[in-house]
């Protein structure tokens, strides 16, 4: 902004200066033009009158000359003396206006410029001479045309021309003056300058003037006579060879410029007052809030994210504040989230720790119920006992057992779910079957307990793995007949939009709400019911909540507690299909297929090679054993058959591992030999294994029923379908 | 600080010079004060005067005619001092040089010495049968003797005697002139003088009295019944007069203001006296006449 207005205020103050000494140059030169034009006509009037006395006849008496050079007096006043010589040079005649008169004085001039030069040239201008010290004077002499005419010779007081220069009038205190063609002022308003026969020769101007004359500029700024700066202009006054200076003192020539530039100056000055206040006030209203934006931001990014920056601007800047609050109360926020996320994982995985201490707690406790019940039973069957007591004791330790085993079970299911080995094999099907083998499955149960079991048989159809839906409803309908004492349970089912809802219904304990949540953790039991642990473990809940996740079928519950729960399953609904077949229940009558079948064990425990091989003895198998695939070919040399199924421990002793060692087998006999696993070991990692390997896995130990089970399975004429499920675990005893 | 404040002539040079000042911007009773003395010719009253006007310390002091510049003089050397209708003040003392009068006067003079014999010939001029001449002058200034020199050099050329009248007052005026006209053909010759000046109505009386064509040397004696006026236009050096008290007001030294010569002349003729004195006046005069005087 003040450049603007110094640049402003220069160009002004240089246009103006340009302009104003261009006109001011314009009226100097036409004032000095004008004054010689004056002081020209002046001389030329006094020529003209001189010239008339050079007209008369030349027979023309001196008397009539006298009167003659008496009227040339009078008619110009500047003409203070005035001569007439004749042809010869004698002056015949002198008229004075302050001496007398001479007549006839023949005086010899003949010599003399006065008339030599006018006899030469017609005209003869003097130099300029001072009369009485002071006085202006030049001599002025015209030749007559006629050679016989004589010269006039006139004594001109330049004072006159005084009264010319005073006229000019330039400005306040300019002045006119002029200077004859040597450099000596003829006049000047200050008549002392004149009088003093002061040589102005040396001036810049006067100098200028007279060595360029037309050709230079004739307007400069120089010193004047006093040694003031001026601003000078001339006009040549051309027969005399004069010169008249029109000068003006540059402080006055100036003075308007000095005025802008003043005023300029203080229009820059008031600029910069405005400006500085401006940038003060923009200072205040934006690098205060700016600064504020700034330790706002900078505190904000140090982590203090509930600072916030107070900025009452009204303009952008506290829009932007307004934006970094924003921002730092999102940040908040999110952080908040975050944290909470944390937090909420951190008690989960708290709540998962707290849950595998209480599964090892709960599962070391009923593994070591049992096991404490075994213990006791074999003890009872060392002593001598009656036959009907051993029946007995041998029925409570098959019941041991079948908890230990279906414990067992629970847990592989739920490790199975854990290793994510389980694929949905979804199907179309239709329900009906399914809700008739729950009516089937748990009708004694709830008889036994005095439960009314209603289950509803439908029609419809849906898209589910058969198998797995049947878990969850089975583990469903156990816990609902399990925890419920008087009432009963119902199991039903109805479309709703794209899906089937198939509820189950109890009027047992309920479940408060705060625990609803809990329910599908492992070992989870409601808790105030620890005298009735129902004999199950916990596990139900968290395996129907595996499954269902898994088969993307989502669960609701409701429940009053006293009053009863309702878990409903959501299963995608289709329609119904005539022509399908039922699937293939897996819960078929188990036939005898074992008679004389040849079954390969191998493991490197010798006690559990006797155990597994008296077992599948005693059910009518003959069994080759060995601690290695070699081991077991070597038995086998003696015998031509080809064995129908081979059971082996996973980790062997040997350099082969069960699978390894069940390919060898198939290799020496190129045939694809049924074979199962068997492991001690519960890791996922095994189950992986063996599914990558296409085996199944029976974990030990593995009660003879399983073992059973699965011998059914692999020596059947059919081979059954791949389920890892085994039926052993479908019970649903949970 | 002049002869009389009542004459006409008198009251037309201060009103020049006023107007003068005022064109130069000094108002009389506004920018400046001016105090007037008018010693009508009495040296006395003269001389008390000069002393006053030197007691008043004013910043400049006009004069006029030679003997009160000798007197204010007399009484200072230091205050500025501007002359008019004085004569040859270098003779006088009045200044050192025309052209640089280096002390606290300067001024404008209004005769050269020359005018002596100027005057003698138009007085014969006029009356060209006037063969005796009777130069009437204050015989204490010295510029009179230079006029009367130079009339007495040009005197043999015009073939006229002169003779000398100093004189002091009106009775001196009356018996020089009642003397000198005992015996025909007479002339006079009148210098410019305070003495003439004051006694110029017993002078031009006398003239007419004792028949005596008289040359003067200012326009008022003709126009006031003097044959003919050959002279200085004394409005004009006053206000030459204003422009140099002008320039000391505004600070310049009288000794730098070179001392300025009279340059306006102007001849004037009265008719009337001329009749009465039977002279009848030659076409050649009348034709250079500024004024003639019906």
């Amino acid at each position: 902004m003040c450049l603007v207005l110094l640049v402003n205020g220069l160009f002004g103050i240089w246009f103006s200066y340009r302009e104003q000494k261009a006109s001011l140059t314009r009226i100097q030169r036409e004032q000095a033009e004008s004054a010689a034009g004056k002081i020209g006509e002046f001389i030329k009037g006094i020529e003209s009158e001189i010239g008339w006395t050079t007209q008369l006849p030349s027979t023309a008496s001196l008397r009539e000359r006298h009167f003659d050079a008496l009227r040339l007096l009078r008619q110009v006043p500047a003409v203070a003396e005035f001569a007439w010589v004749d042809a010869a040079g004698r002056e015949q005649l002198r008229v004075s206006r302050v001496s007398t008169d001479t007549v006839a004085g023949g005086t010899d001039l003949s010599q003399e410029p006065r008339f030599t030069e006018p006899v030469a040239h017609k005209i003869y201008y003097g130099p300029i001479y001072f009369r009485r010290e002071s006085e202006p004077y030049m001599t002025l002499a015209l030749a007559g045309a006629r050679r016989d005419a004589g010269v006039s010779i006139a004594e001109v007081n330049l004072k006159f021309i005084w009264d010319v220069v005073s006229q000019i009038k330039v400005g306040k205190d300019g002045l006119a003056y002029v200077v004859d063609a040597r450099g000596r002022l003829i006049a000047h308003p200050d008549i002392s300058l004149v009088l003093r026969n002061t040589d102005v020769s040396q001036l810049s101007q006067v100098l200028a003037a007279r060595a360029g004359g037309q050709g230079m500029p004739r307007v400069e700024v120089a010193q004047d006579v006093q040694g003031r700066r001026v601003l000078t202009a001339f006009a040549p006054i051309v027969p005399p060879g004069w010169m008249v200076f029109v000068e003006l003192p540059i402080a006055e020539a100036y003075a308007p410029l000095y005025a802008s530039l003043v005023a300029t100056g203080l229009v820059l000055l008031a600029g910069l007052v405005l400006t500085i206040l401006a940038s003060l006030m923009l200072a205040r209203k934006m690098v205060t809030p700016i600064r504020v934006l700034q330790t706002g931001a900078a505190q904000i990014g140090k982590g203090a994210l509930d600072h916030r920056i107070e900025i009452v601007t009204g303009d952008e800047l506290e829009a932007l504040g307004n934006q970094f609050n924003e921002m730092a109360a999102r940040l908040q926020e999110s952080y908040a989230t975050l944290e909470r996320k944390v937090e909420e994982r951190t008690h989960q995985l708290e709540l998962a720790n707290l849950a595998k201490s209480r599964f090892l707690a709960a599962a070391s406790h009923d593994l070591r119920q049992p096991l404490h019940a075994l213990g006791l039973f074999v003890a009872q069957l060392r002593a001598d006992i009656d036959p009907v007591e051993r029946r007995r004791i041998v029925a409570r330790i098959d019941s041991a057992v079948a908890a230990m085993n279906d414990l067992f079970n629970a847990l592989l299911d739920i490790s199975k779910l854990d290793a994510g080995v389980l694929i949905p094999d979804p199907a179309v099907f239709a329900i009906r079957p399914l809700l008739r083998r729950m009516e089937t499955t748990f009708a004694g149960v709830a008889h036994e307990k005095g439960l009314k079991l209603r289950v509803m048989a439908s029609s419809a159809w849906v898209r589910s793995d058969p198998v797995l839906l049947e878990r969850i409803l089975l583990n469903l309908v156990s816990n609902a007949v399990r925890y419920t004492d008087r009432g009963g349970v119902f199991v039903g089912c109805h479309r709703r939009g794209d899906s089937l809802r198939i509820e189950v219904w109890d009027s047992g304990i309920g479940i408060p709400d705060d625990q609803r949540r809990n329910i599908f953790g492992e070992f989870y039991q409601l808790a105030g019911n620890e005298a009735g642990r129902r004999g199950g473990l916990g596990l139900g809940l968290a395996i129907v909540d595996r499954l269902c996740r898994l088969l993307g079928h989502p669960i609701e519950l409701a429940s009053i507690p006293g009053r009863g729960s309702r878990f409903a399953v959501l299963v995608p609904w289709e329609a119904a299909r005539p022509e399908a077949t039922e699937p293939p229940s897996p819960l078929q009558e188990i036939v005898d297929p074992f008679r004389n079948k040849l079954v390969v064990v191998i493991d490197d425990d010798a006690l559990v090679l006797e155990g597994i091989g008296g077992l599948l003895r005693g059910w009518g198998c003959h069994v080759v054993a060995g601690e290695s695939a070699d081991a077991a070919l070597a038995r086998l040399r003696d015998r031509t058959r080809c064995p129908d199924l081979i059971i082996s421990d996973f980790r062997l002793s040997g350099r082969e591992n069960g699978i390894e060692a069940i390919e060898h087998l198939r290799r020496a006999f190129r045939i694809r030999i049924p074979a199962f696993l068997i492991s001690g070991d519960t890791a996922p990692e095994r189950l992986r294994e063996a599914a990558a390997g296409g085996y199944h896995l029976l974990h030990k130990p593995v009660p003879p029923i399983t073992l059973r089970a699965m011998l059914t399975r692999f020596l059947k004429d059919n081979p059954v379908v791949e389920d890892l499920v085994g039926p052993a675990s479908v019970d649903g005893r949970l | 600080m002049g002869p009389s404040a009542s004459a006409l002539e008198t009251q037309s040079q201060v009103a020049a010079f006023l107007q003068k000042l005022r064109e130069l911007g000094w108002m009389d009773g506004r920018d400046i004060r001016i105090d007037f003395r008018w010693a009508a010719g009495d040296i006395g009253l003269m001389k008390a005067y000069a002393g006053e006007l030197a007691g008043l310390k004013p910043d400049v002091i006009l004069v006029m005619s030679n003997p009160a510049m000798a007197l204010v003089q007399q009484q200072t050397r230091s205050l500025p001092t501007v002359f008019v209708a004085v004569a040859d003040p270098v003779g006088s003392g009045f200044v050192q040089s025309l052209a640089r009068p280096g002390g606290n006067v300067t001024g404008f003079t209004n005769f050269e010495s020359s005018m002596g014999g100027k005057w003698l010939e138009v007085l014969k001029e006029i009356a060209p049968r006037v063969a005796r001449v009777m130069v009437l002058l204050h015989p204490e200034t010295r510029a009179h003797m230079s006029f009367w020199g130079a009339a007495e050099a040009a005197a043999p050329s015009f073939s006229v005697k002169l003779t000398m009248a100093g004189v002091h007052d009106a009775a001196e005026i009356e018996r020089a002139a009642a003397a000198f006209a005992r015996e025909p053909n007479g002339g006079m010759i009148v210098l410019p003088h305070t003495v003439t000046e004051v006694h110029r109505m017993t002078i031009i009386e006398s003239a007419a009295r004792y028949r005596l064509p008289a040359v003067y040397p200012f326009r008022h004696f003709a126009i006031e019944g003097g044959l003919i006026s050959y002279g200085v236009d004394l409005i004009d050096a006053f206000r030459g007069a204003a422009t140099y008290v002008d320039r000391i007001l505004r600070g310049a030294k009288p000794g730098e203001l070179p001392v300025q010569a009279a340059n306006k002349f102007e001849l004037l003729i009265n008719l009337k006296t001329a009749r009465a004195l039977g002279i009848a006046v030659p076409p050649s005069l009348l034709a250079r006449t500024d004024e003639v005087i019906e």
